[in-house]
């Protein structure tokens, strides 16, 4: 009987492909929002995962073992993006920024914080909801902001390191993520915490 | 209010979620909410909402129903065949 093997064979890395493919497009998707660039992130992980199969211990799960690589590839190409788009880009006035508060810098009576109706999700079944109205309004967030936003909340990394990594000013790093904060709490405010009921539910970013 | 106005403080609201406030930032901030309850609770509703979104990038974004292109998987079947050959 041949003894088991550590290293996984050409057929198990068919298997990964069959058996995680559609959840890592997905979580390559819902980061990058570009299907092209989501194929070739999860093209990109498969191949590095068979390249680097020596390393797989086996402490954790294959598909955490993947999605762990795949993270780094998402990292990396929003890096890239971020780069490559802030080199011509400039940070100017904000019209949902400039909605939100009066001519004197105090809050609009509109867009004021008011306690919230509801809390976070507290099941399962309101848990997907919720995943829901958060995958929608980052979505709805403009492209630079999010690209920002994500690279923010997946590196584990210090704020002065991702400016480093992304060739950007603090300054402008912070004024990006202001104003993706601000758009989620709107948003998420508006269709999930739904303390505005004057406003429409289905209300955009 | 207190030096800083609401629109500064909520700038200031998200900066000190990815960086150390100076003296003068935080004091003023500080200042200001406790005599401003909107952005109180603004900030008070950020750290929520930040929370939520880090769980999110951390339990959800595998979830849902797409899938990976036929196309995708017969030529990422193909590279892994090559790589493996």
């Amino acid at each position: 009987m041949p003894e088991p093997s550590a290293e996984p064979s050409a057929v198990d890395c068919q298997a990964w492909l069959d058996r995680h493919g559609d959840y890592l497009y997905r979580y390559a998707l819902r980061t990058v929002r570009r299907a092209e660039a989501a194929e070739d992130l999860v093209q990109e992980t498969l191949l590095a995962a068979w390249r680097g199969r020596a390393k797989f211990a086996g402490r954790s799960s294959v598909r955490s073992w993947l999605t762990a690589i795949l993270k780094r590839k998402v990292i990396d190409w929003l890096r890239a993006t971020v780069r490559e788009r802030e080199r011509t880009s400039e940070v100017g006035a904000d019209k949902v920024e400039d909605a939100a508060f009066a001519k004197s810098d105090k809050w609009r009576a509109k867009s004021k914080p008011t306690e919230w109706e509801t809390d976070g999700p507290d099941s399962d079944a309101t848990r997907a909801e919720f995943w829901e109205v958060v995958r929608s309004c980052s979505g709805k967030l403009p492209p630079r902001l999010r690209d920002v936003f994500v690279l923010r909340h997946l590196e584990e990394a210090e704020a002065a390191e991702i400016c480093q990594a992304v060739d950007i000013t603090p300054s402008n790093l912070w004024v990006m993520l202001h104003r993706a904060r601000l758009r989620m709490w709107r948003c998420l405010t508006r269709n999930w915490y739904g303390t505005d009921p004057s406003e429409p539910k289905a209300g955009g970013v | 209010m207190i030096l800083f106005s609401c629109r500064r403080v909520v700038q200031l609201t998200s900066k000190e979620l990815d960086a150390r406030l100076r003296l003068t930032e935080l004091v003023c901030a500080g200042g200001h909410r406790l005599l401003c309850g909107q952005c109180r609770l603004y900030r008070q509703q950020l750290h929520a909402i930040e929370a939520a979104i880090r769980e999110y990038l951390r339990e959800a974004p595998g979830r849902g129903d797409e899938r990976l292109p036929d196309d995708a998987k017969a030529r990422i079947r193909d590279l892994l065949k090559e790589g493996s050959a």
